[in-house]
């Protein structure tokens, strides 16, 4: 055969063609045999192949799901039209129903979105429920069904507008217009959840606003479950689902299909809200995925204030109250939403409103800088106490599912809100520094309100109890411990008498005071305390929150051990409890981990496993870096443990350059006075002491000294053990007529302190009796070494350094005699 | 996305390959600049709006992008290696939009210009990100711009030809009853203008062949 092969031919060839019945063309086995054995044909037939590949790229880029409409949509009843709309889920066309004449929208599905049975039989029931919602800012649904090839279809009506940005990009609206509009979308979110429908895929682009400026929200029911699909499509197609992420909410960027619910929705409506107000997304969407998932789930947003100054500061509580990571500290449905949006606009009091109380204690914090000397961190915490009694209040409103409930509800809420609201008022007007002077302290704001407290909510024992438990914990926060126990005491009791008890707000209540036990080592009623704690906690419904009351009790019973001296079980209690906080990711879990990881540290830094310690404190400093502030007494108190390890491992220089740096932060933070200030003294002079720095150390120890003898809850073990250290150094100096007072009451007061046959008061002890011998005075020596010398045996260990060492000047004692 | 072809509606279009824009660009031709500019701000101005810019704003990244282009190109700094002129192209472009976006975050005292998000990015996205996207929209764009080319070139039968056998994977004896052709004229239309629109393509590309 000497004719070369058609373009038709190779074709054929290409596709197994056979030749048109009736026709002269060559059979396909011909056109092989010529194939073969003519070169140029081959090549021929490779372009072929290689512009068959070139066709299927063409026709990718034409469309993944064919947009051309030149007739190839046919839908029985409808005379389809351009199309309009493009999107992940499928095109929207423009089409008119021919029995009425109605313009309507036909969204047909991408091929595949409905792969299985199972999948289709939902989209129908999903769709069948849609098109139950009769509202007016709700595009209704008016048909579905099949095209011929298989892809599902919605008929809805054709809303003439442009999407919500678009529309506020169009308009200037004010701030209150915002509102409204916001207002109407929620209502349109509200009706689909009574009849149990979510979105689940809120964003503006599913909104669309009709010429005369109400809003319609598209697709109820459209989106598919589980959001670690549109996860990973975002990570397969990086950036294509950003829009869409930057609406979703912490549970379905974390895949947890189980924890969609209508909150979902709540903080989706929270970004756009946050959006329509301020023109930014509440989280930057920058960066890999991954970063953008951890930023949402870890993130509190800027205040939105802070972006647009002209925004009402309780717009910052109600959006930010929409926008928590945990659903169960959100707006529990739209209507509640809403019902604070349209407060803000009616300069009404907001229920999710952290109390006009928190932004007036802010103004005051500010106003009193100078002389607010015990910490605006402090004063923040006690804020952020009451915050939660605030969302407290709105938690309880979502247990009322009724609506008529609610409003009752409601309404008592909001009556208990405004005491609130006006207690604060009052206390803060009466610490005007134009009254009380400058110098007004934080202390003084605490006294005057709990001397207050009893009278003015005397007929609301569980807000009475709840305040008294801010105030006793702002109180332990600031070491002032027999106040803080009062309050506590008092916060317990109301709370006991409470119909019904409030069980966590008790069970919370019991930790502080635990806490206060520990901290005036009353170590048995603090372990009785926590364990009724515990108890309670441990029976409460399963919940984020009740995880995060069990896990901060929890890492309290470590801290106890530790306190005990029994710090192998709080190394076991701290890894057991990290363990089991290894999956929840909330931004309180992740402040307990850091607690916990802290206080791991201090115990491996105990068993002198400093390496394991400096590693446990970095992961602790990695957590804090996200959740907390920079100078966060708890950041603050993982660096000075740090820099203490970074000294028993030899590091001192590193060690002494961060104390000091943590000296400076600390003040400028807690107020010179303050007892966190005479730890970060007494870590630094002993650091400065084995340097041989004494004098400088001296000083130092003086200073810490003075600030722990005045400090609230004195006597100390602080104060025993700066007491020791200094006592040491002027022992190594020889100056035993200053050692010798100082190693005695050291000894002293950390036997008053401590458990019976405690290591640290065994220690303290021996060095005392080491001092005696210097002194010649053997016979008192020996009489305290031989009461040391089993404890320490005891506690640490025939071979401890420690141990060995008393042995050693029993031994010394010995030869003299 | 792509624009959908229409048999017949246009007439033939002037075409003329990126290279020989390039160089009469490299000569200070003005109708070169205009053509040029025609040919490649569409894509950008896109781009801009997805990454997060008002209409106004991804005008003038676009607008400042060819500017920076072409003062590039007459210096003789384009660097082959650098890849293929979208690249090049999106190198300057996404550094527009960062300045721009920088300038809103900038503007005292006020709440920023509302992000005028078109489909996709709220917040200008990562390089890699934001590279991948306007490879998409590129190649879109330039199969736009070929596709219109080509039907201004060829028959409307061989549009159609083309348009039911690639798009709609109509098997070539249905399209050949269909439009009263023979079944060999249908693939000798189809591998004509496939051949053509792959021409025109890498001709779009330009820079690709210029000579080392």
């Amino acid at each position: 055969m000497n004719d070369h092969a058609s373009i038709g031919e190779l074709e054929r060839l290409r596709t197994s063609t056979p030749p048109e019945p009736g026709s002269k063309e060559r059979s396909i086995d011909q056109i092989r045999s010529h194939v073969e054995s003519c070169e140029r044909c081959r090549i021929q037939l490779d372009e072929l192949s290689k512009l068959d590949s070139f066709a299927s790229q063409v026709r990718a880029l034409a469309s993944p799901s064919h947009p051309i409409n030149n007739g190839s949509l046919r839908i029985t009843g409808y005379d389809i039209g351009r199309e309009i709309h493009r999107g992940g889920q499928g095109i929207v066309y423009a089409a008119t129903q021919i029995s009425t004449g109605r313009l309507v929208a036909i969204k047909v599905l991408l091929q595949g979105s409905l792969a299985s049975e199972k999948q289709r039989a939902r989209f129908e029931r999903e769709i069948d429920l849609a098109a139950r919602i009769n509202h007016p800012n709700v595009v209704s649904i008016i048909d579905r069904g099949q095209t011929p090839d298989g892809r599902g279809y919605l008929v809805m009506e054709l809303v003439d507008g442009p999407t919500l940005d678009g529309y506020l990009n169009q308009h200037e609206l004010t701030t209150e217009q915002r509102l409204r509009l916001f207002i109407e979308i929620t209502g349109a979110v509200q009706a689909a959840h009574q009849r149990g429908i979510l979105h689940r895929d809120l964003k503006p682009g599913n909104i669309i606003v009709n010429q005369s400026g109400h809003p319609r929200v598209l697709d109820f029911g459209l989106a598919k479950d589980g959001l670690e699909e549109s996860v990973t499509m975002a990570r397969t197609i990086a950036g294509e689902f950003m829009g869409t992420l930057a609406y979703a909410s912490p549970e379905q960027l974390s895949g947890q299909p189980d924890a969609i619910d209508a909150r979902t929705d709540i903080y989706s409506l929270g970004v756009i809200l946050y959006e329509m107000l301020t023109g930014q997304l509440p989280h930057d969407m920058s960066g890999s995925i991954e970063n953008v998932i951890r930023r949402v789930r870890e993130q509190t947003p800027k205040r939105p204030s802070s972006i647009n100054k002209k925004l009402d500061p309780d717009i910052d509580t109600v959006l930010l109250h929409a926008l928590e990571q945990d659903p169960a500290r959100r707006y529990q449905s739209a209507d509640a939403f809403a019902e604070d949006v349209l407060a803000v606009i009616e300069h009404r009091p907001v229920h999710a409103r952290k109390a006009s109380a928190i932004y007036q204690l802010r103004k005051f914090a500010r106003r009193h800088r100078t002389g607010v000397t015990l910490s605006a961190v402090v004063l923040l915490g006690m804020i952020g106490t009451i915050g939660a009694l605030s969302v407290g209040i709105v938690r309880t409103n979502a247990a009322n599912r009724l609506a008529e409930q609610r409003r009752a509800s409601a309404e008592l809420e909001l009556e208990k809100q405004s005491r609130i609201s006006a207690f604060f008022n009052d206390l803060l007007a009466q610490v005007d520094p134009g009254q009380s002077g400058p110098d007004m302290r934080v202390l003084e704001l605490l006294h005057k309100a709990s001397t207050e407290i009893n009278d003015r909510f005397e007929q609301y024992p569980d807000l009475r109890g709840q305040l008294q438990h801010t105030v006793g914990e702002t109180y332990t926060r600031l070491g002032s411990y027999e106040l803080a126990e009062a309050q506590l005491g008092s916060a317990i009791q109301a709370m006991e008498s409470a119909q019904p008890v409030p069980r966590a707000s008790l069970s919370a209540a019991l930790g502080v005071l635990a806490q206060v036990q520990i901290s005036t080592t009353r170590l048995d009623e603090a372990n009785s305390t926590l364990t009724r704690a515990i108890e309670i906690a441990g029976s409460l419904v399963d919940s984020p929150e009740q995880q995060t009351l069990l896990a901060g009790l929890t890492h309290q019973r470590g801290a106890l051990l530790y306190e005990q001296g029994a710090y192998e079980e709080s190394i076991g209690v701290y890894e057991q409890l990290l363990d089991e906080i290894a999956n929840l990711d909330t931004q309180r879990i992740q402040r307990v981990r850091a607690q916990t990881l802290i206080g791991l540290g201090v115990s491996l830094k105990r068993l002198e496993r400093f390496e394991e310690a400096l590693r446990t404190y970095d992961q602790a400093l990695d957590i804090l870096s996200v959740v907390r502030e920079e100078n966060h007494p708890d950041t603050l108190a993982c660096l000075s443990n740090r820099a203490e390890v970074l000294n028993n491992l030899g590091r001192a220089e590193e060690a002494e350059t961060q104390m000091f740096d943590l000296l400076e932060r600390r003040r400028a933070v807690f107020g010179p006075t303050h007892e966190r200030v005479g730890i970060t003294l007494n870590n630094l002079a002993d650091l400065l002491r084995e340097r041989d720095a004494f004098e400088q150390a001296g000083e130092l120890f003086d200073q810490a000294i003075e600030i722990f003898r005045v400090s609230p809850g004195d006597p100390s073990l602080r104060l025993a053990i700066t007491i020791h250290n200094a006592g040491v150094m002027h022992f190594d100096q020889g100056a035993l007529d200053r050692a010798s007072p100082q190693l005695l009451e050291a000894w002293e007061m950390s036997s008053g302190l401590l458990p019976e046959g405690h290591w640290i008061a065994a220690q303290f002890g021996t060095k005392y009796a080491e001092c005696l011998m210097m002194s010649d005075d053997n016979e008192r020596a020996r009489a305290i070494l031989e009461q040391t010398l089993p404890d320490l045996s005891a506690s640490l260990g025939e071979d401890h350094r420690r141990t060995l060492h008393a042995k050693d000047l029993l031994t010394r004692l010995g030869h003299a005699d | 996305m792509l624009e959908t072809p229409e048999t017949g509606t246009l007439g033939r279009v002037q075409w003329e390959t990126t290279t020989i824009l390039l160089e009469q660009l490299s000569e200070t031709h003005n109708d070169a600049w205009h053509r040029f500019t025609a040919r490649f701000r569409s894509p950008m101005v896109q781009f801009g709006r997805r990454c997060g810019l008002t209409l106004e704003q991804a005008e003038d990244a676009a607008q400042d992008t060819l500017v920076q282009f072409i003062e590039q190109y007459r210096a003789g700094q384009y660097d082959r290696s650098r890849g293929r002129l979208g690249s090049w192209l999106f190198a300057l472009m996404y550094n527009s939009i960062r300045s721009h976006r920088r300038d809103d975050a900038r503007l005292p005292g006020q709440a920023p210009r509302r992000i005028d998000r078109t489909t996709f990015f709220s917040a200008i996205p990562d390089e890699a990100a934001a590279k991948q996207v306007w490879e998409q929209d590129w190649e879109h764009h330039a199969f736009t711009m070929c596709l219109n080319q080509l039907r201004s070139e060829v028959s409307p039968s061989h549009y159609q030809v083309f348009e039911l056998t690639t798009f709609r994977d109509v098997p070539a004896a249905e399209v050949a009853q269909q439009l009263g052709l023979s079944r060999d004229a249908v693939y000798q239309a189809r591998y004509r203008i496939l051949k053509r629109l792959e021409e025109l393509r890498s001709q779009f590309q330009g820079i690709e062949e210029l000579p080392a």
